[in-house]
């Protein structure tokens, strides 16, 4: 079992190390505002901005995924000291910026393929929120992933909104990110992690469940508001 | 000497306009090569690439003005930085990009060590 940091404890550190130019000077909470705005008037700085793109996308998918009930659900959490949300977006922001490059397969000596590590997370995080019900907060990428062929392994942090047994639809997490690493880029992936950190029922069973305690879909008990921790089955790739 | 050997006589004597003329001509290239970029299957954008040391004390020197073109050229190497679809692999078609640049930049004669192809966003 591999258990992750908190998404909602985002290291300031780390947040306060992120340089403007990582977002190609835009902050999240600018991107998220530059939404709200329909994305008018254009601003070709974020339109023509691989990062910027990567982290709106995240964004999109984040508010798709039911927005209103991960917030009513994680607003039962204690400590609150940060929104769920937040974190998400604080992690988002840190994932969408380019990073190193990581090296592709050349096959002439003209040519020097990379994929930014940008790229490859929001990759991740997309192939993560395809899932149904389940909200990626965060994925990382452990290993020297700019040594082409050095064998990396993959850690993706999930929340589970509410419905299907916890264990499928990890495995489904970890299956759809393999499929996507392994036809995306030329990583060897040693193993993909993932970790369910959050169990967000939907409001309306929190308030079915006076005992305040509720069922999964798989039988398992699990607290509404208490955050959880299981790791599906690691692969070799 | 006809004219046209007056013009090139002049030409070739005056430094300045010999730069000029293959900054323009490095610039018509670029915008070929970006044209063609875009045309291959899976690349969905071409991102502007973040200009070197090298290259930009090029243009300063050239007294050129920022190219159109969203690829930079760094001496002999050619950065290009682009978004794929999500469908095709992202790896095939950084190197179908590659190709694509290198058969471009021939046939324009500009001469090419290297081609950087970064691959910033997929789908």
């Amino acid at each position: 079992m591999t258990a992750g940091p908190d998404p909602r404890e985002t290291d300031p550190s780390v947040l306060a190390a992120l340089e403007p130019e990582d977002l190609d000077g835009h902050s999240i909470d600018e991107l998220a505002d530059y939404l709200d705005a329909g994305m008018q008037p254009a601003d070709p700085s974020i339109d023509d901005s691989p990062a910027c793109q990567n982290a709106l996308a995240a964004i999109i998918r984040l508010r798709n995924a039911s927005l209103g009930s991960l917030e009513s659900a994680a607003q039962r959490e204690a400590p609150a000291e940060e929104s769920w949300i937040s974190g998400v977006l604080a992690n988002i922001s840190l994932e969408a910026r380019a990073g190193r490059d990581v090296p592709l397969r050349a096959e002439s000596e003209t040519e020097r393929p990379v994929m930014t590590e940008g790229a490859i997370r929001s990759l991740v995080r997309r192939a993560g929120d395809a899932v149904p019900g389940v909200v990626v907060a965060r994925c990382s990428i452990a290993g020297d992933v700019t040594v082409f062929a050095a064998p990396v392994r993959v850690t993706v942090e999930v929340a589970i909104i509410a419905g299907p047994a916890i264990h499928p639809t990890a495995e489904l997490v970890r299956a759809g990110v393999t499929t996507a690493l392994a036809e995306q880029t030329d990583l060897v992936v040693e193993a993909v992690d993932v970790v369910v950190r959050d169990l967000l029922v939907d409001p309306a069973d929190v308030t079915e469940a006076a005992s305040g305690r509720t069922r999964s879909a798989d039988g398992t008990d699990a607290t509404a508001t208490a955050a959880t921790d299981t790791t599906a089955g690691e692969t070799d790739a | 000497m006809s004219d046209s050997d007056a013009t090139r006589a002049t030409r070739d004597s005056d430094p300045t306009r010999v730069s000029e003329d293959r900054t323009t001509w490095s610039a018509t290239a670029l915008t070929a090569i970006e044209a063609v970029v875009r045309q291959v299957p899976g690349v969905t954008d071409v991102y502007r690439a973040r200009p070197t040391v090298h290259s930009a004390v090029a243009a300063v020197r050239a007294g050129a003005t920022p190219t159109v073109s969203r690829l930079v050229l760094d001496g002999a190497v050619l950065h290009i930085v682009i978004g794929t679809d999500g469908f095709a692999p992202a790896p095939a078609v950084a190197h179908a990009v590659h190709d694509a640049a290198l058969d471009e930049a021939a046939r324009h004669r500009l001469a090419l060590s290297r081609i950087d192809v970064r691959v910033a966003r997929i789908g």
